[in-house]
């Protein structure tokens, strides 16, 4: 499909795919032209005419980030006329630009600081005052120091593309141009995803967690997944002096690309908090005190031998995070099914995906999936900007860069995704039906009585799937039960040979995937059944109260023995017996599983302080204490190993492999056969109970939804807390 | 916000472009001319009625100095100051206005008559040094020339 053609270069002929940007041909044959002004996969700007050059022909040096290659094109990219120029453009730059760098955050990783030492004047030519203008905050994470500023336009540039906020804008022109937000005053409301930050070349836009904090020499990068939703991003943690101080995007060449939001940027100093449990707890007369490990351990498996004892190993159930990782889930669940012998093993989950995954008919879409090539992306129900943010990154991605088709079937108009989309507005919970529809032709007037939608926006919407090539299901939260196992069923109704279909669900947590390949998959106990036959419960990282609310208060108020292992005291903690120090995962090594079923690394990237432990230690130390000895490895890599054997879909992933490849995704089976008419008439029978009177909604919601909500995790990051008003008493009504 | 004809205009200008955003230096021009400069309660406004955002819209007018951000006087003295015009010397000129009216860049006569702006290049070097009142040109200044043609405004 690439059309090669023949390019020279400084005097070298090469072949290069015809319509690629100059500067981007270079840049991979190792031919330096510098730029400030371009930045991958962003639309050209050409601004700073930093990447000046010679071509063939053409009586002005040219840019060469906006030149796309032609054959037979002759360029030449280094000669006194062009370091001349270029050294002219520096000059330029530095007209206004303070010469400062040692009082300036960005130092040691500046591209200016770079390009003036190649570039640079020995004397700028400029004999006019600089002007001076203060530096002030934008918003709660992020500061702008205009005068840094070089006017490049990325920051502008990746809120409109990347973001789709377009919270940024210039203000004036020429000499007095100056970078403002969205607001009157010129301060910004916008996700606050720090991406404007990560890309500006220069000082001018830094974070209120990291600037002045450290230098870039004086940190160490450790290339992680992030704790917080599905999609999971790669990420760099910067630590220095034992504590986490920034995160930025991996590279390129993360799934991610170069994108993170607010939560995987701003979200991780969490693991810094004083607050942190550090040493094992223990209730005494009511109060937790702080315990030795020996003891801890001895109670916790004395207390689960005598219930079991007493009550039977079925009395007491264990509940794991989806923030965990695998090789914790795993040992969790082994814990579960065989030292204690109780099949109530589940995690916390905001909503139950099971039924997608035993009727699942299509393999799951990557996010390059979902970036490459023209396709139709069908989101029905969910929200990805507030929820998924990479995801919504990526159908951004799609419809520019390749004008796939965005068709959104949703009970509220959604923000932040582009204009170019088709929205099927839908009645709220009429998910279920909409499902029907796409399965079942003959049912559109009943859907259509139901949804709100006509006959013919139904009929429409089928033809759009039936003009598919490429196919791609995004499946939010709001579709569940029958219509979950339809959604999975869409790959055996709609996959034809010439037409792929893929689907992506909506999860919410970094490893809700990984929770439920690890076999974490028995029912969750429902609050009544603590204290009457479930006598005991062992948490692993979870707070039922704040998950599922106040009944969960009674119910662990009538547990006989409730341990968990946590970071926090939480509120589940407060009504623990014993609360062991975890380790988060900064700490660990293993892997998360995102919703696409990606394995992807975690790293430690510093030490834990105090006593905790990693919570398979914990559970093979408790475990031996009730004289099990558990058949488990002593690292991470090798858990890894022994859960690639035994856990279907992970078979022969190891560390190799996702160091190598980045991602690695499972092979889940796929059901070949489904009964059709068992299917419909569950999913029928949903259908039929739902209500076709609730009102629509026209309002979309609120930016920062999802985003700005508050949780364990974050609400330990002080910047988070300042910038949300949770740093007062902690109040139960925000949660 | 403005009157019949205008919005009647404003309708026909986003009619007329395939994305309606690429009308919003015509629309601005009739808010302009209904209210003699832009608020902030304009750009609001025009901002809404075009589906975009007052960032968008703010960003478009300050680039602009034919969009005026401040009430202004009756003739907008619109002063080059680039090169050309300076090396023909536009200097002379801006210096024999501010004393003949007592106003310099970016302010108005009391009177509400005159406003004085510092504009670039005009386009029109050959006959420079140059300045343009309202929507018309004046080359080849000379600081009598200048008396007469600001004495000679109705
Ligand atoms: S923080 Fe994100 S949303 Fe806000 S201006 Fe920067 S890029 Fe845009
Ligand atoms: S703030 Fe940074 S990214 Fe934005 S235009 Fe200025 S230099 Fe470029
Ligand atoms: S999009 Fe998801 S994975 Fe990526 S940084 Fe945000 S929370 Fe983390
Ligand atoms: S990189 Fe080409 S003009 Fe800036
Ligand atoms: S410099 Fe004044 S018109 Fe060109």
């Amino acid at each position: 499909m690439t059309e090669w053609v023949k390019i020279t270069i400084d005097g070298k002929s090469y072949s290069a795919p015809r319509g690629r940007y100059l500067l981007e041909v270079c840049e991979e044959l190792g031919i330096y032209v510098p730029n400030f002004c371009y930045y991958y996969k962003l639309p050209p700007q050409a601004a700073c005419r930093m990447c000046l050059v010679r071509i063939e022909n053409i009586r002005k040096l040219q840019t060469a980030c906006t030149v796309r290659v032609q054959d037979g094109m002759v360029v030449t990219t280094n000669s006194d006329e062009i370091i001349g120029a270029r050294q002219g453009m520096v000059d330029f730059i530095l007209a206004n630009h303070p010469l400062d760098c040692p009082m300036c955050d960005k130092g040691g990783e500046c591209e200016l600081q770079y390009m003036s030492l190649t570039y640079g004047n020995l004397f700028g030519r400029y004999m006019e005052t600089k002007e001076h203008r203060d530096e002030y905050q934008l918003s709660p994470f992020i500061w702008l120091d205009p005068q840094r500023c070089i006017l490049c336009y990325r920051c502008i540039r990746v809120c409109d593309e990347w973001v789709g906020d377009h919270a940024l804008g210039v203000l004036g022109r020429g000499a007095h141009s100056e970078i403002i937000g969205n607001k009157r005053d010129g301060t910004l409301e916008c996700e606050n995803c720090g991406n404007c930050v990560e890309v500006c070349p220069v000082g001018a836009l830094t974070s209120a967690n990291f600037r002045f904090r450290a230098r870039p020499w004086d940190i160490e990068d450790t290339i992680t997944t992030c704790t917080y939703c599905a999609d999971g991003c790669q990420l760099k943690l910067s630590v220095r002096d034992g504590k986490v101080v920034r995160a930025w995007a991996k590279d390129m060449t993360g799934i991610n690309m170069e994108f993170l939001c607010l939560k995987g940027r701003y979200g991780n100093e969490f693991v810094n908090s004083p607050d942190r449990v550090h040493a094992p707890l223990i209730r005494r007369q009511g109060r937790l005190e702080q315990a030795s490990w020996d003891e801890a351990i001895g109670l916790v498996a004395s207390r689960l031998k005598e219930i079991t004892a007493t009550h039977g190993a079925e009395s007491i159930a264990c509940l794991g995070s989806p923030r965990l990782t695998n090789e914790v889930l795993y040992v969790l669940n082994k814990f579960a099914r065989d030292v204690i012998g109780t099949p109530w093993i589940s995690h916390i989950a905001e909503h139950d995906w099971r039924p997608l995954f035993n009727m699942l008919t299509a393999p799951l879409a990557t996010q390059n999936d979902i970036r490459s090539g023209k396709k139709t992306l069908l989101l029905i129900g969910g929200n990805p900007p507030e929820y998924n943010p990479l995801t919504a990154y990526s159908l951004r991605y799609a419809v520019r860069e390749n004008g796939s088709r965005l068709i959104i079937v949703n009970a509220r108009p959604l923000l932040r995704l582009p204009e170019e989309s088709e929205f099927f507005h839908i009645r709220p919970g009429s998910e279920p039906a909409l499902l029907l529809a796409l399965l079942d032709e003959s049912q559109l007037n009943l859907v259509a009585e139901i949804t709100n939608l006509s006959v013919e926006r139904l009929g429409a919407l089928r033809r759009a799937l039936e003009e598919s090539e490429d196919l791609v299901v995004l499946i939010g939260p709001e579709v569940s039960g029958a219509a979950l196992e339809a959604a999975g069923a869409l790959g055996a109704r709609w996959a034809t040979e010439r037409r792929r279909v893929r689907l992506l669900p909506l999860m919410r947590f970094n490893n809700s995937l990984g929770a439920l390949d690890m076999g974490l998959t028995g029912d969750l106990p429902a609050p009544e059944d603590i204290g009457a036959h479930i006598k005991a419960l062992y948490l692993v990282g979870v707070d039922p109260i704040r998950t599922y609310g106040d009944r969960w208060r009674e119910a662990l108020a009538r547990a006989e023995f409730v341990v968990v292992h946590e970071l926090f005291t939480t509120e589940t903690a407060e009504y623990a017996h014993v609360v062991l120090p975890a380790m988060s995962f900064a700490e660990i090594d293993g892997t998360f599983t995102n919703n696409a079923g990606q394995v992807q690394r975690v790293r430690r990237a510093l030490e834990s302080g105090g006593e905790r432990r990693p919570d398979w230690v914990i559970l093979r130390l408790v475990a031996k204490g009730m004289g099990v000895e558990m058949d488990v490895r002593g690292s991470a890599m090798a858990m890894l190993k022994d859960l690639a054997e035994r856990v279907p879909g992970y078979e022969g992933i190891t560390y190799e492999q996702i160091d190598a490849e980045g991602a690695v995704q499972t092979h889940r089976a796929l059901v070949k056969e489904v009964s059709w008419n068992d299917l419909l008439d569950r999913l029928n029978a949903q259908v039929a109970a739902l209500d076709r009177n609730r009102d629509m909604l026209t309002e979309p919601p609120a930016l920062g939804t999802g985003l700005f909500e508050r949780g364990t995790l974050i609400e330990h990051v002080p910047l988070m807390a300042q910038a949300f008003g949770w740093d007062g008493s902690r109040s139960r009504d925000d949660r | 916000m403005f009157s019949q004809q205008a919005e009647r205009e404003i309708d026909r200008l986003l009619a007329r472009y395939p994305r309606k955003r690429s009308a919003i230096i015509p629309v601005l021009f009739i808010a302009q001319k209904e209210r003699g400069y832009l608020s902030d309660d304009v750009l609001e406004y025009v901002a809404k009625r075009m589906g975009l955002t007052y960032l968008d819209v703010v960003t478009v007018v300050s680039f602009y100095t034919m969009f005026y951000r401040r009430p202004i006087g009756k003739y907008n003295i619109q002063l080059c100051n680039n090169v050309s015009c300076m090396l023909c010397g536009s200097e002379k000129i801006q210096e024999h206005i501010e004393r003949k009216l007592g106003i310099t860049f970016g302010q108005t006569t009391p009177d509400g008559r005159f406003t004085l702006t510092e504009v670039q290049c005009l386009g029109s070097c050959g006959t420079a040094p140059v300045m343009q009142v309202n929507f018309d040109y004046y080359e080849n200044l000379t600081p009598e020339n200048v008396d007469q043609i600001l004495d000679s405004l109705p």
